[in-house]
C-alpha cells in the first residue's frame, strides 16, 4: 500500500463520525524507487490531502528506519504546501521560490507517495479504534455485517 | 484523444484481473495523460494480487493504480465524491439463489442474486455520488436478465444520470 493510496481510504463503519485520515501502523515496509515524472507529481498534488500525507509520513518514519537500513532517509516535508500547489490556480504562475527547492519538493513527494510500500500492518480509524490489516501490501477495508 | 487527455480519476469496482483498468491505464498512458489516478477495488484479495501483477507488467504501474480489498467503493466514497471521470463496474450479474451472494470466494464475481441485480442495486447509490459532473461516465455490464430498462429509469429518475446502451452481444 502506497502512502498514495492511504490518502484515501476512509473507515464508513456505521456510527463512525470521521474516520479519516486512518493512523498508519506499519510493521513490515519496503522501498522500491521508481522513475519520478515531474509533471504527475505536480498534478498529484491538487488532489491529496497534505495533512493526512504528513501525519502518514510521521507514522511510517520509525518502521523505515527499521527495515530500510540506517541509510535510507525519509524525506522531510514542509508543514505547509508551497503556495504554487496549494492553489491549484496559481500552479503556472511565476515562481515564487527557487527552482532546486522545487525540485526537491517534488522528489520528496514522489518518493514518499509512491516509492515507500507499506507491506504489512494496520490502518487504525481515529475515530473508533477500527483496525484494519495490511497483508501483502494490500489493505482490507471489508467491512462485518454488523458495520455497514 | 481529447478525453483521455482530461481525465484525473478512474475508478473500477471489482477488477477481478485488472484488464480494463490496465487496458485503460495504458491508454493514459499513450495519450499523454499525466494527471489520471486510478483505482481498482474487489472483495477478492487475490483478485486484487493479480489485478497488480496485470499492472505492473504491462507499465501502468509506473504511475498511478491505487488497489483496495473492500466491498464496492465504500472506503473511497468521501474523497472520491464527484470526482471519477470514468467509472467501470462489471458486476456480478448473473441471476443466483440468494444464498450464493456475498461471499469472498469466486462465485462473488458472478452471483447476482434475484434477477442478478443484488449487488449492482447496491452500487446504484455509489456510481451516482462518485461520478463527476457533468462529463463522468460509468461503464457497466449487464445482462437482459437484470432488466436494464429499469436500470435506465432509476438513475434516471433518481439521479438525473442519462443511461445509455453502448454495445451489445449475444453471449
Amino acid at each position: 500500500m502506497r502512502l498514495l493510496t492511504h490518502n484515501y481510504l476512509q473507515s464508513n463503519v456505521k456510527g463512525t463520525e470521521k474516520g479519516y485520515p486512518l493512523t498508519i501502523e506499519p510493521t513490515k515496509i519496503e522501498y522500491e524507487e521508481s522513475p519520478i515524472d515531474m509533471e504527475f507529481v505536480e498534478n498529484i498534488l491538487t488532489k491529496i490531502d497534505y495533512s493526512a500525507l504528513l501525519s502518514a509520513r510521521n507514522q511510517i518514519e520509525d518502521r523505515c528506519h527499521s527495515d530500510l537500513g540506517s541509510d535510507f532517509i525519509v524525506p522531510s516535508l514542509p508543514e505547509v504546501m508551497p503556495k504554487r500547489y496549494s492553489d491549484g490556480n496559481s500552479k503556472d504562475d511565476k515562481i515564487e521560490e527557487d527552482e532546486t527547492n522545487q525540485e526537491a519538493f517534488l522528489k520528496s513527494i514522489h518518493t514518499i507517495l509512491f516509492d515507500i510500500h507499506v507491506l504489512e500492518g494496520h490502518l487504525v480509524c481515529p475515530d473508533t479504534g477500527r483496525r484494519f490489516n495490511i497483508k501483502m501490501g494490500i489493505p482490507n477495508m471489508i467491512l462485518h455485517e454488523d458495520e455497514i | 484523444a481529447e478525453r483521455l487527455a482530461s481525465i484525473r480519476n478512474v475508478l473500477e469496482i471489482g477488477s477481478g484481473t485488472g484488464v480494463s483498468t490496465v487496458f485503460l491505464g495504458s491508454m493514459l498512458r499513450e495519450a499523454k495523460n499525466t494527471d489520471a489516478t486510478l483505482f481498482a477495488t474487489d472483495v477478492n484479495k487475490d483478485a486484487i494480487r493479480v489485478t497488480c501483477k496485470t499492472a505492473k507488467e504491462n507499465g501502468v504501474d509506473l504511475d498511478s493504480l491505487e488497489a483496495i480489498q473492500c466491498d464496492l467503493a465504500t472506503p473511497l466514497l468521501e474523497r472520491l465524491r464527484n470526482k471519477v471521470d470514468v467509472l467501470i463496474f462489471n458486476p456480478p450479474y448473473v441471476p443466483t439463489p440468494e444464498s450464493e451472494v456475498g461471499s469472498d470466494g469466486i462465485e462473488a464475481s458472478w452471483a447476482g442474486g434475484k434477477d442478478g441485480r443484488v449487488v449492482f442495486d447496491r452500487a446504484i447509490p455509489q456510481i451516482a455520488s462518485l461520478l463527476s459532473w457533468p462529463n463522468g461516465a460509468a461503464y457497466i455490464i449487464t445482462v437482459d436478465d437484470n432488466k436494464p430498462e429499469e436500470i435506465a429509469k432509476t438513475m434516471m429518475d433518481e439521479y438525473g444520470i442519462e443511461v445509455v446502451p453502448y454495445v451489445r452481444r449475444r453471449a
